[in-house]
């Protein structure tokens, strides 16, 4: 619990600075996702926020608007991104266990490392689909919460 | 937080090098609705005894000291057999739609001096776990297909570990085929987790067929039907990973076995291939799978010191599950396996059998010897007799062998029509085409026997076959062992249970 309080309040604070390279047209609201399921305590927790501008690849680096990672830990870590404009978002997680900043497979093509989706969205032997994980944040909506459990 | 690189912001792309599918995630509604299918099974078990190989285990451990013993049981052969095999057919009276999906049970014969016993525990998988403890079906299996079922997000979530064990390098390991074999203690068949051989491998497919040549090097094989991929491992004797490498196929099908050389691996391709077309939630993996014999079945031989050698040939097209051994002379590979002209066995007759009803394939598998050699030159030749679960010595492994052990039917007859037909266990020598078999007759299903070289055995023949049959008459399994040089004259001793246990698969034998 204590490092689940640090990681939030930490990533908060770094959110700002990266959302704000954004421009942000409208008011929206705050998007916070709680990943459960996290085994152990190696590497970190890299999560990554997609818009709707390219649902065909998702998830793709070129949908990903904002990134945070926090030390991983067992059990639950609760990230927020804050000021989104209204629209549609999908968040994309992954357990970088060995630190190395990538998501492992094996020479099959299959995660080694744990992954996650928005809305606890899974696809059949792959990644679900933009609209399976995407939350809808409308005009002033506060915070809209979703979580997903780590399948490892 | 961190501010992320570019680098960083790639590996968040999850699902690079996965191929998307449209797949969408399902929530699941309870209760599934039951269907007909254990009902049925349950009434046709009243007129058809060969069912009894086929009922689900409710206990999750057998168990039995002292088996009663007819004959002398020779005392050189001690040691453990261990067999896998689809035992938990039925969850939450539900019943699987195809043989091949119950949950897998190890069935361990310890062989000492002080006797035989028998002890059986089912290999405590995930799968195995989630759908106890939910007391229902949760995903769709190998063949059954399960409409309201949730997302497969790993091979290893539907990981039914019933179809064969591995001992090597001190490790007992329970086999699948589409994903990582699951490590048991040997005496108490505790389930100790999932074996990952590197992080090349973890949660990697790996065959129910790996071969271990006579130095103790492992060659194994995966493959990913949605990637088009087979993937090649080969490991040391002490369980080290040395060498692994991908080979893309287009189209690629279901991959069970395949026989090694003293120079290459070779792969048998029948044209049951994967339909990405067909994948859909809650579609079993043989419903993705279509029959396309204009493809004929293509042989692939791999040169094990670069995976990237590969060579092509084209045989009739046929189904296929078993090989037996491999060898080269020169530029001619030599192989053999058992074959029938469609996978009709697989697609139909294992799903059938499961609602109660025997629906014998179009033909039976036959055992066939093929050689290739430079250029396009195929010789097969197909022998007019049932056969399967082909297998030689361990000391022949990967070099020319004479001998080959399998379970047989008679010679040149159809299926009959309320039974397997492979009735007796043989030697077949492949250089005179003479046949030692003991027959166990109609009221007998015999399971695969294993070659087990007599402690300081220098020939292919010299030590004894074991293996369980299924008696209709009494109920019940038996263990038999034979002199591998006359099978002919019936088994020394016959160890029997004083219960029935479900038909498996493939096992390995561990000398004490």
């Amino acid at each position: 619990m204590h490092n689940m309080l640090i990681a939030t309040a930490v990533l908060c604070f770094g959110c700002v600075a990266a959302i704000s390279v954004m421009a942000i047209p409208a008011r929206g609201g705050d998007l916070e996702i709680t990943v459960e399921g996290i085994i152990g305590e190696e590497g970190k927790v890299m999560v990554a926020l997609h818009a709707e501008s390219d649902t065909e690849e998702f998830p793709d680096v070129n949908g990903v608007i904002a990134a945070q990672w926090a030390k991983a830990a067992p059990g639950t870590l609760r990230f927020v991104f804050l000021d989104l404009p209204p629209g549609r978002f999908a968040i994309a997680v992954f357990h970088d266990e060995n630190d190395n900043n990538e998501l492992d497979t094996n020479l099959l093509g299959i995660p080694s490392e744990g992954t996650g989706f928005s809305k606890d969205a899974h696809g059949s032997f792959g990644p679900p689909g933009f609209s399976d994980a995407a939350v809808e944040i409308s005009t002033d909506s506060g915070i809209t919460r979703t979580s997903t459990t780590l399948v490892y | 937080m961190a501010n992320m690189t570019r680098r960083e912001l790639l590996a968040l792309a999850i699902g690079g090098g996965i191929s998307a599918t449209s797949a969408s995630a399902f929530r699941s509604t309870w209760a599934l609705p039951k269907d007909s299918w254990k009902q049925s099974f349950d009434s046709a078990q009243e007129s058809n005894p060969v069912l009894l190989g086929w009922r689900s285990v409710k206990q999750d451990v057998l168990t039995s000291e002292r088996l009663p013993v007819e004959g002398r049981w020779p005392r050189e052969l001690a040691g453990s057999l261990y067999r896998n095999g689809p035992a938990g057919h039925e969850i939450g009276g539900q019943r699987y739609h195809h043989w091949f999906d119950g949950d897998g049970m190890v069935q361990a014969f310890h062989i000492s001096e002080e006797g035989i016993r028998h002890f059986g525990r089912f290999v405590e998988s995930s799968k195995r776990r989630a759908e106890q403890d939910a007391g229902r079906m949760l995903w769709p299996a190998f063949g059954t297909n399960l409409s309201d079922g949730l997302p497969v997000t790993h091979p290893d979530k539907i990981n039914a570990a019933n179809t064969s064990l591995l001992h090597h390098a001190g490790e007992l390991l329970a086999l699948w085929e589409g994903g990582s074999p699951y490590r048991l203690e040997p005496e108490s068949l505790e389930t100790l987790g999932l074996k990952s051989w590197s992080s090349d491998l973890r949660g990697a497919s790996f065959t129910a067929h790996p071969k271990i040549e006579p130095d103790g090097t492992l060659w194994a094989f995966g493959y990913a039907l949605h990637q088009g991929l087979l993937a090649l491992y080969r490991i040391d004797k002490t369980g080290k990973v040395v060498k692994t490498g991908t080979i893309s196929i287009s189209p690629l099908g279901m991959v069970h076995d395949f026989a090694v050389t003293a120079r290459s691996l070779v792969f048998v391709l029948p044209p049951l291939v994967f339909d990405r077309e067909r994948v859909a939630p809650g579609v079993s993996s043989l419903d993705t799978h279509v029959w396309r014999p204009e493809i004929g079945t293509r042989v692939l031989v791999v040169d094990k010191d670069d995976f990237e050698r590969c060579r092509w040939w084209q045989l009739p097209a046929g189904f296929t599950f078993h090989l037996g051994n491999a060898w080269e002379d020169g530029d001619a590979v030599h192989f053999d396996y058992c074959v029938s002209p469609d996978a009709t066995e697989l697609t139909n007759t294992f799903r059938e059998i499961m609602r109660g009803v025997w629906s014998p394939p179009t033909e039976p598998t036959r055992f066939a010897q093929v050689s290739i050699g430079k250029g396009d030159a195929v010789d097969q030749r197909v022998f007019d007799r049932q056969a399967e679960f082909p297998q030689v010595a361990p000391g022949v492994v990967s070099s020319r062998h004479r001998h080959v052990y399998s379970l047989a039917g008679p010679l040149a007859e159809r299926l009959d029509s309320v039974s397997p037909g492979l009735d007796r266990v043989v030697r077949w020598d492949t250089e005179t085409g003479v046949v030692d078999a003991y027959e166990y007759g109609s009221g007998f299903v015999p399971e695969e026997h294993i070659f087990v070289p007599r402690p300081g055995s220098t020939t292919e023949e010299d030590g004894w076959l074991i293996g369980t049959a299924l008696d209709l008459d009494r109920g019940t399994t038996q263990l038999a062992a034979f002199d591998a040089r006359r099978i002919g004259a019936g088994p020394l001793a016959v160890a029997r249970l004083p219960y029935a246990l479900p038909l498996g698969f493939h096992g390995v034998f561990v000398p004490s």
